[in-house]
């Protein structure tokens, strides 16, 4: 089929190339000179700064102390959005009489705003909240914690809050792979005697692949670049305790440093950049393909 | 082959009509602008071509500072003029970001209304907004310095004198009820909160959570500071001769603000309590004060009228006569250099400065007019007491971050720091010295 | 007996999976039951139900927010932008999944930057500053379109790949239809389920956001929903959490009936047949 394949014409690239280069790729590349200069909205004149700004980056400690926050964070939850996401999908993908409004109802916090997350989940988490009310309740006091204010779990609890919203969203993604599925192998499966969890792992599981790719590039994405839960429920606090480094990047913009905002942005892309695009090369090479 | 051109031409189509659409989305836009909803008679004697101009702020400057943005006088204005004034409110969080990124992309609004110090530091006034020092309405302001930049020049017009205060809010009927009065002193402010403890009651309510709530109590005794005992303070600090830590009186401020978590006065959950759970804290009378301001007592009234609101000054020392503290000139009205209507504002800022205007604004919402020709004011009873008690007899200093050329974020954070155990008041001001200077340095301000 | 065996799980599963849900459903009753309460009444942030039910809450929210216009406004920007960005992504992830070649790997991930690479404002609003469109509801549409092209292409290319088998698009080329009607009429219907999930993301992401008006809508009358919810409130001045919360479930409720409308066309995507 050579000349099948040469009839792929790179014309139905075209119209998204265009439009992608011209107004997100160009300014990107204009925005990557002012990680190297002292941008200021303060000073009339943008010099060119060498490495300083990365310098100061490097040796400033919060800076690494977000970092290690974004790492627990997006460790946390890379794992539990697609342990739980997938394990609701294919709940949901059974014949349950109420599948539909369930669905409905796992996905809706992935529509709210942060400021919903923000105002609701601050009241819930207070130390005499409705979470606490409720571990107390059911003879669990000693679990009850400052979920939002005690320095060394905070980055924890943010981390539950975004499993909490996102969750669904991933669920969402996995429901629609499985409908690729299609029932044959599963009818197969079962004429040869394998149980449910063996069609699981044996069938579910490769015949995702492109689902669980997308999925967990999506969540180890988002839960590097993670603002929206951070900045709605602490905003980097109490002090600098839960900071990460989109939070910080606002920090610096704040105090009009803006030079050395785009160049932790500029890192922060790198960073992702060199987690997310190998991982993704070995897993697309795994992909099952039909 | 034949395909390539057929599709450098299907997007040159695709282009052509991107810029099609383009065309009609700008004319709509100007079009829109244009033709408000109005008999057309009315303006018909005005200069012939309708102008919009735009009036872009933060939503607490309109909360807070309404005067400016009076729809009655807007649409007096439209009327005698035929400008029409649009206000764009962005919100809190983010409207620095946007001003300071319209004033650098020079996409300006035709008026800025910003606190007056916050714009020369964030906005950079005397780079990016006009000079109107020698505006008509200059010479009828009864306090002209109160609005000169530290350049000497004007860059922008307020309709009020600050009325304002931070203050410990409290609960008159508990007050009452226990028989206590308003303390004097320091001293005297740790029995009070020990008896009302004593009562089951949370003497203070503390949102801590939010960054800039701990921060009234050292901004308005540090600004005591600088005014009354320690003239120059703050020009000593910002040429980098003198160091926050360097200030003993800082520290016990500090430590005595500490103190009263360490005792127990402000609940250990503080980290955790947030401005926004307030109105529900204290209509349920569940705490008896607060360090904040005026504004909580304004916002109160509406939200529940029975609650007996009053206020008095932070009570930081021992054996000093105590003063409320009050902040920036809030709510000045610029011009960006960029404007693209500059005499039209400049008509608008002059429209408001005049007696019919401001006398349309007391109507709705009362307040000390800035200049000298305005009606007397009929002050609601708490800015009257404001008035009478304080400002009239000079019991009233000027809050620390009025004097600040670079953000105080970083500062409130060591706050939090000192409260969750972190820091000590001394560990704080050496780290925030070491960030001052940082900031300054960034700021390209001379002696860091 | 057979019968209740094999029906026994799947009750038990449900009724669990009901319980859970109430996990999701409580923040959602605090913001819901917090929508029909008074002011006052709205800042105790719990599970209680409203003394009165204030349904002129959101008669109030609804004129005050001008929510009409602004959901109009929205509707313009969310279905252009999403219109747009499904019909050019989709076919250009169609190519790139099927070639082989370095340069459609290429394309493949340099489109992926766009999911990593921070959007830079202040050159963007220059460019379009350049070009005259500044302030136009069609600048907002193409900077929407872009931005979401990465997780489109992204999403697409992995779907097409794993599910839609190549021999069905080599067939009809031997029957000598062209590449674009192949693909509108063959692969896109046969990608449904991924249409539609792709078309709730993207109208979500545009839906919620609140920084691109902002910046690039200098006319507040060009605003969208979302943005209408700092009437409200505000960070140090009085807020009305009650009109807060009303404004929040009138903005997030046309995104839940798409979900509800769509999520049957999910379910139907693909049958066997078509797979064979």
């Amino acid at each position: 089929m050579k000349n099948g394949i040469r009839l792929y014409s790179y014309r139905l690239v075209i119209p998204a190339l265009i439009l992608y280069c011209v107004f997100f790729i160009l300014p990107t590349i204009t925005g990557l000179y002012y990680s190297f200069t002292d941008w200021s909205p303060m000073n009339d004149a943008i010099l060119f700064n060498g490495l300083d700004n990365f310098r100061y980056i490097f040796q400033n400690e919060v800076t690494r102390l977000a970092i290690k926050n974004t790492l627990i964070y997006a460790v946390i939850v890379v794992i539990f959005k697609n342990a739980l996401g997938l394990l609701l999908a294919v709940a949901l993908n059974a014949g349950l009489k109420t599948r539909n409004l369930l669905r409905a109802v796992f996905f809706a916090p992935s529509i709210v705003s942060t400021i919903v997350i923000g105002l609701v989940f601050i009241p819930i988490l207070h130390p005499e909240g409705l979470l606490n009310r409720l571990l107390a309740g059911i003879g669990l006091e000693s679990l009850g914690q400052y979920w939002l204010s005690d320095a060394k779990i905070v980055i924890f609890t943010i981390a539950g809050v975004s499993i909490w919203q996102w969750a669904g969203y991933h669920m969402v993604i996995y429901l629609a792979g499985l409908q690729g599925i299609s029932n044959d192998y599963y009818e197969a499966a079962k004429i040869d005697g394998a149980n449910g969890f063996k069609r699981f792992i044996h069938i579910t599981i490769p015949l995702l692949s492109a689902s669980l790719n997308i999925n967990l590039i999506l969540s180890l994405i988002g839960g590097i670049r993670v603002f929206s839960e951070v900045y709605a429920l602490t905003n980097g606090g109490p002090g600098n305790a839960s900071q990460v480094l989109s939070t910080f990047i606002l920090v610096l913009f704040g105090e009009g440093r803006w030079g050395l905002g785009t160049a932790l942005n500029t890192v922060l892309f790198v960073f992702v950049a060199i987690v997310a695009i190998p991982l993704l090369h070995k897993m697309r090479k795994q992909e099952v393909e039909v | 082959m034949n395909g390539w051109k057929r599709a450098a031409r299907q997007t040159a189509i695709g282009l052509a009509t991107l810029a099609l659409l383009a065309g009609c989305a700008s004319n709509a836009s100007t079009n829109g602008g244009a033709n408000p909803a109005e008999g057309g008679s009315k303006n018909e004697g005005a200069q012939g071509e309708k102008v919009t101009i735009t009036m872009e702020a933060g939503q607490a400057m309109k909360e807070n500072y309404p005067y400016a943005f009076n729809q009655a006088n807007l649409d007096e204005f439209e009327k005698q003029t035929g400008i029409k004034v649009d206000v764009v409110i962005d919100p809190d969080n983010q409207v620095k970001n946007v001003l300071q990124t319209k004033l650098t992309t020079g996409e300006t609004p035709d008026l800025i209304v910003y606190n007056k110090v916050s714009a020369e530091n964030e906005l950079n006034s005397s780079q990016n907004m006009l000079d109107l020092s020698n505006e008509p309405w200059v010479d009828r302001l009864s306090n002209p310095d109160m609005l000169k930049a530290p350049d000497g020049k004007i860059y922008g017009f307020v309709m009020q004198s600050p009325l304002d205060a931070l203050a410990v809010v409290y609960n008159k009927a508990i007050f009452r009820e226990m028989g206590l009065s308003v303390p004097k002193s320091y001293d005297e402010f740790l029995a009070v909160c020990d008896a009302i403890k004593k009562a089951g009651i949370t003497p203070i309510f503390g949102p801590f959570k939010d960054q800039w709530t701990f921060q009234i109590w050292p901004s308005g005794a540090f600004g005591y500071v600088a005014e009354v005992e320690k003239p120059g303070l703050w020009d000593q600090i910002n040429s980098g001769k003198l160091k926050f830590a360097d200030v003993p009186e800082f520290e016990d401020i500090l430590s005595k603000g500490l103190q009263l978590i360490e005792k127990g006065y402000i609940p250990k959950s503080a980290l955790s309590d947030d401005y926004n759970m307030a109105p529900d804290v204290f209509s349920k009378k569940k705490a008896a004060m607060m360090i904040m301001g005026d504004w909580f007592i304004t916002d109160m009234a509406t939200k529940d009228p029975s609650l007996e609101l009053g206020l008095f000054p932070i009570p930081a020392f021992n054996g000093k006569e105590l003063m409320i503290s009050q902040s920036q000139i809030g709510g000045m009205v610029h011009i960006p250099k960029n404007a693209k209507h500059p005499e039209e504002a400049k008509k608008f800022i002059d429209f408001i400065s005049q007696k019919e205007q401001m006398d349309r604004a007391q109507a709705e919402q009362p307040f000390m007019p800035s200049v000298k020709d305005a009606s007397e004011p009929k002050l609601t009873p708490l800015q009257q007491e404001i008035y009478d008690t304080y400002i009239k007899t000079n019991k009233a200093t000027v809050e620390m971050n009025a004097f600040m050329k670079v953000d105080l974020t970083e500062l409130w954070k060591y706050y939090q720091d000192m409260i969750a155990g972190g820091k000590t008041p001394k560990e704080v001001l050496q780290a925030w010295d070491q960030k001052f200077a940082e900031l300054m340095r960034a700021a390209k301000q001379p002696g860091f | 007996m057979t019968g209740i065996r094999r029906k026994l799980p799947l009750v038990l599963l449900e009724a669990f999976l009901l319980l859970l849900s109430l996990v999701v459903i409580v923040p959602f009753l605090i913001m819901i039951f917090g929508s029909f309460k008074s002011s006052l009444e709205a800042t105790s942030f719990d599970l209680s139900l409203p003394s009165v039910w204030m349904w002129q809450n959101y008669r109030q929210v609804m004129v005050e927010g001008k929510m009409v216009h602004s959901f109009l406004n929205g509707m313009l920007i969310t279905g252009a932008a999403v219109i747009l960005n499904i019909l050019v992504t989709s076919m250009a992830s169609f190519v790139i999944a099927r070639k082989r070649t370095a340069v459609s790997e290429f394309l493949y991930y340099f489109f992926f930057i766009g999911m990593i690479a921070p959007m830079q404002l202040i050159p963007t609003i220059r460019l379009f500053k350049e070009l005259n469109l500044y302030g136009t509801y069609l600048s907002v549409i193409l900077i929407y379109c872009t931005i979401n092209m990465a997780f489109s292409i992204f999403l697409y290319t992995g779907f097409i790949r794993t599910t839609i088998p190549q021999a069905l698009d080599e067939v009809a080329m031997l029957e000598g239809a062209s590449l674009m009607r192949i693909f509108f009429t063959i692969v896109f219907p046969l990608i449904k389920p991924i249409n539609i999930t792709i078309l709730i993301i993207v109208f979500m992401n545009i839906w919620n956001d609140i920084n691109i008006p902002i910046f690039f809508l200098s006319d507040p009358d060009k605003w969208t929903m979302p943005l209408s919810v700092y009437q409200f409130f505000g960070m140090y001045s009085g807020s009305n959490w009650n009109l807060v919360f009303a404004n929040l479930v009138l903005t997030a409720l046309p995104v839940i009936l798409l979900y509800l409308f769509c999520q049957r066309f999910i379910v139907s995507g693909l049958t066997t047949g078509a797979v064979k």
